[in-house]
């Protein structure tokens, strides 16, 4: 959601881990994967290493980073459950050359980074044609506050030196400008940006503090409309909290193409459907890629699949490209408005059922695409030991395909879901054991003895019961 | 007969109201009638994923063998209210009534005993293929279109193919009914059993017929004649043992034969494309295609495996659900191995008890499958009573038959709520669910054991008259001799 307010800043991630990995072969990448994301999780203190086969995923056309060619193939996974925190910071800190100690990463005090609104992280490696390896982290923050210093938030402010390894140290401002002010006042830093190149501040061993204030409120109500409603306690501003979403985008250089929602459709534990809602903020036509996995305890009934739009009454009519596309016979994807362009059912206690579709949608136009699922039963060794907290389900991932305005090739994430399955009783296995093999006893017993005895004479016969000591013979 | 009709009459009709009325919703989201190896939901994405060029079996959904695939290629998400496919079901259900009336209707004519009761006895065709047709089990799966159904149709029909001793087209039944749930396959034994039994009996009236001929026409050649039986008698004889062999090697052969012929069949339309079933033989790469890398005969793993495994622990009226979900996984094959076998071990004290009385060997063989099926409906339940009232003349002899009546009453109205307090409301757990299909199964087990008592009691009745009667015999023989003996002094 916050993508939503605060427009295209740093990479998009889904709530928990997620791995991507593109391995340069088709072949045993499953094995591969496993080595891969085993050592991710060793270097990185992840449970990245429960990624196996029935989480991780083989997309076909959703391609997630520019590189991937046809002698490509790439694997997903990802853990919505996974909690970030500071022992996946240390060694993420690690990575860096001067670790924690200098330069902007010696602001990240872990009891501070974790009290914040929002934050992710991210690595990224990829070696380049000429085999030389590129290496790049991301740590983004979100603080929502009406006036902030660097030590407010980070418990301490910036003090020097700069790491001597590192060649540029930048602070870019963007947006704020109009409606607040910095000390010390920001300088020009090339490219039309804003923003302190640090090096030349801090070699003398000074505090940097950056302080800032917002201005005093003139255009009040224009102000406050914008802001949205997490600073406002109206009640009317919930009403218009999509257009406010969108005024709001205005704030920043980058405006967010598309909303995503998704949400589940129950009644009762046993079936539903999964609902997801895109909607394009653009003035243009998007061609958008929408690839969605779903584990194998959501059994998808594929041929609840459908697409609504909001300018039409009808369904939209999904054409099947799978075939075609496994004959070669057709090259673009985006000939229709909505097109199936690969389906993989689930197994049983194996691997999840993947969709890909690929969408046109006009501007303003919203999609609202609904399959219905059977949730499988599990063992009640399968169950986590909350079992009743449900099972978090990993986001869809929507990729947006068209380069005609310069848009930038960006991965989006709908929301993640949570799914409740029904549970059996945990505490009594051995009572269940115990109880229905009784009833298998019977039937054993039972037809053993009535095939064993003659049970028409037995009635007929009286007891014999004559070595019972009768009281008058004493 | 007129009666028959208008019961008939009132059974379908009450099917195609209830289809009018759109019960099929309704009834399609009780667990009661609707398992993963019967739902017709599964089929409908089956065959939609065949449409798409994915392997139907994908997708943990679909689990009956390919034939049915191709029987119901035509249906879609809409086929719901196709009258088509309602007129299939009732059919079904129809053809099993008439099936039922015609079994019980032999079985009484041939029986020499005559019950207590004679008007009794004249409508109890009639009222228990009306109790299998008007009871809202069946017509509650005919509504959900249960593929159990085609089942329950196989069985009946080659029972009565049995009874009529038409061996070869009663194995061919039977094997369609073992091909798409494979553990009738035990039912072979009893149904050459029976086939054998009514042979003999056929003979043996033809012998009589022409006895009788021959008495009436020819009475003046009747030593002569009396020579030429003695003779033929002795050839019967010949005939008849070497005759029981040949039919048990020729039963099992065709069983055999007719169910791999299908397997194979299948394999045949499976294997070529999932999307349109044309078998072109003219292919030159046609034995290729049928050996290709490893794809023959996947489906098994999706069908026989599927309920052999009992894969899926879905909430149903059987016994296994929730004991496979409570077991570790560790004890998961052991169990699931010696509880599918307690059938097999069945099937040989049964079939040595009641080697002589084959058509009740078969009512206890398809009740104990039907009681331990890994996916039961409750439509098997008035199914298990019919096939157990084959033979009315048990009824008899049977105890606690009040306590069971209330019992199956309460236990049945119960299942429905218990399910609900867990799955709908969340205000229960599991164990209601678990402990009332357990009672159910319970129940289930206690009146077949009963009816096998009861058939103890018959068996040994009959067996002491037999006895009483030889040794009367014996001793007016012996008696006879000694006397004659005496007289020769």
């Amino acid at each position: 959601m916050y993508h939503l307010k605060y427009g295209d800043i740093g990479r998009y991630s889904p709530p928990g881990g997620e791995l991507i990995a593109t391995f340069e072969t088709k072949e045993d990448l499953e094995s591969k994967f496993r080595t891969v994301s085993r050592k991710i999780s060793g270097i990185f203190g992840t449970s990245q290493k429960f990624s196996d086969l029935t989480i991780s995923t083989q997309p076909f056309y959703a391609e997630f980073n520019s590189l991937a060619n046809t002698s490509q193939r790439t694997q997903y996974s990802s853990l919505p459950r996974e909690p970030v925190c500071t022992e996946n910071l240390t060694p993420w800190l690690k990575l860096l050359p001067c670790r924690s100690k200098a330069g902007l990463a010696s602001l990240l005090n872990p009891i501070k980074l974790y009290d914040l609104f929002y934050h992710s992280m991210s690595v990224e490696v990829t070696r380049s044609q000429e085999n030389s390896l590129s290496f790049h982290q991301e740590l983004l923050l979100i603080v929502e506050l009406k006036e902030f210093k660097f030590s407010q938030i980070f418990g301490t402010p910036l003090i020097g030196p700069i790491c001597p390894f590192s060649s540029q140290t930048k602070i870019q401002i963007e947006g704020f400008s109009d409606y607040g002010s910095f000390t010390p006042t920001p300088e020009e830093i090339g490219n039309n940006q804003v923003g302190f190149i640090l090096k030349e501040n801090l070699n003398n061993k000074k505090d940097f503090n950056l302080y800032y204030s917002p201005k005093e409120k003139t255009n009040n109500n224009n102000y406050n409309h914008n802001k949205g409603n997490t600073n406002s306690k109206d009640g009317n501003d919930n009403n218009n909290f999509n257009n406010n979403l969108i005024n709001e985008g205005n704030l920043f250089k980058n405006q967010q193409s598309i909303k995503l929602n998704r949400f589940l459709m129950e009644s009762g534990k046993i079936r539903g459907g999964v609902i997801t809602q895109i909607t394009n903020l653009e003035k243009n036509d998007l061609h958008l890629i929408l690839y969605d996995s779903l584990p194998w305890f959501m059994r998808v009934y594929f041929h609840t699949l459908k697409i609504k739009s909001n300018f039409e009454d009808k369904e939209i009519e999904i054409t099947n490209l799978n075939l075609k596309m496994k004959q070669g016979n057709e090259s673009n994807l985006f000939t229709n408005r909505a097109s199936l362009l690969r389906i993989q059912t689930s197994q049983d206690h194996g691997r999840p059922s993947i969709f890909e579709l690929a969408l046109v949608l006009k501007p303003g136009e919203t999609f609202q695409i609904s399959v219905d699922y059977l949730k499988g039963f599990l063992n009640f060794e399968e169950h986590p030991s909350d079992g009743n907290r449900g099972f978090d389900i990993a986001p869809a991932i929507v990729l947006i395909q068209s380069n005609k305005q310069n848009l930038k090739k960006r991965i989006y994430y709908t929301d993640s879901l949570l799914l409740m399955l029904p549970t059996p009783d945990f505490t009594m296995p051995y009572n269940v054991m115990t109880i229905t093999t009784t009833a298998f006893l019977i039937w054993y017993g039972s037809f053993l003895n009535n095939l064993t005895g003659r049970a028409g004479l037995k009635l007929k016969k009286k007891s014999k019961a004559k070595w019972i000591i009768k009281p008058d013979k004493f | 007969m007129i009666l028959q009709l208008s019961l008939l009459l009132l059974g379908i009709l009450l099917r195609a109201v209830t289809y009018h009325f759109g019960l099929t919703s309704v009834y399609n989201q009780k667990f009661e009638y609707v398992t993963p190896f019967t739902s017709f939901d599964n089929l409908v994405e089956a065959v939609h994923l065949m449409s798409h060029g994915t392997s139907p079996y994908g997708g943990s959904h679909f689990h009956l063998p390919p034939i049915y695939l191709w029987l119901f290629r035509w249906v879609d998400q809409d086929s719901y209210a196709n009258w088509g496919l309602r007129i299939i079901f009732i059919l079904i259900d129809l053809i099993c009534c008439l099936l039922l009336f015609l079994i019980i209707k032999q079985t009484l004519g041939q029986q020499k005993n005559k019950m207590l009761n004679a008007k009794f006895e004249r409508i109890l065709p009639v009222a228990i293929s009306s109790i299998y047709f008007l009871n809202p089990f069946t017509i509650a799966s005919c509504l959900v279109y249960c593929m159990g159904n085609f089942t329950r149709l196989y069985i009946l029909l080659s029972i009565y193919l049995a009874l009529n001793a038409n061996l070869v087209l009663s194995t061919f039944v039977l094997s369609l009914a073992a091909y798409t749930e494979v553990t009738p396959a035990l039912l072979i034994i009893p149904i050459i059993l029976l086939c054998i039994k009514q042979r003999s009996q056929l003979f043996k009236a033809k012998i009589n017929q022409n006895k009788s001929q021959v008495k009436r026409t020819q009475e003046k050649q009747k030593e002569e004649k009396e020579e030429k039986e003695e003779k033929k008698q002795q050839k019967t004889k010949q005939h008849k043992n070497s005759n029981t062999f040949l039919q048990w090697f020729l039963g099992i052969f065709l069983f055999l034969f007719w169910w791999v012929l299908l397997l194979v069949l299948s394999q045949l339309m499976f294997n070529s494309k999932f999307s349109n079933f044309k078998i072109n033989i003219n292919d030159p790469n046609f034995f290729q295609h049928f050996f290709s890398n490893n794809q023959y005969f996947t489906f098994l793993k999706h069908t026989y495996f599927f309920l052999l495994n009992i894969t899926d622990l879905t909430p149903n009226i059987g016994l296994y659900w929730y004991l496979l979900t409570e077991t570790f996984v560790v004890f998961r094959q052991f169990l699931v191995f010696t509880l599918q076998f307690i059938n097999v071990i069945g099937l040989i004290p049964f079939t040595i008890r009641f080697r002589s009385y084959p058509l009740f060997l078969v009512a206890v063989i398809t009740s104990s499958i039907t009681i331990l099926k890994a996916y039961p409906t409750l439509a098997d339940f008035p199914f298990l009573f019919c096939i157990l009232v084959m033979q009315p003349k048990l009824l008899e002899k049977t105890r606690y038959r009040a306590f069971f009546i209330r019992g199956f009453q309460v236990v049945i109205g119960l299942l429905s709520p218990f399910y609900k307090i867990w799955i709908q409301d969340g205000t229960g757990n599991a164990n209601y669910l678990f402990g009332i299909s357990l009672s159910f199964s319970f129940g289930e087990i206690l009146v077949l054991m009963e009816m096998i008592r009861s058939a103890m009691i018959v068996i040994t009745n009959e067996k002491d008259k037999k006895k009483e009667k030889n040794s009367l015999q014996y001793y007016i023989s012996t008696k006879k001799k000694k006397s004659s003996q005496r007289k020769d002094k």
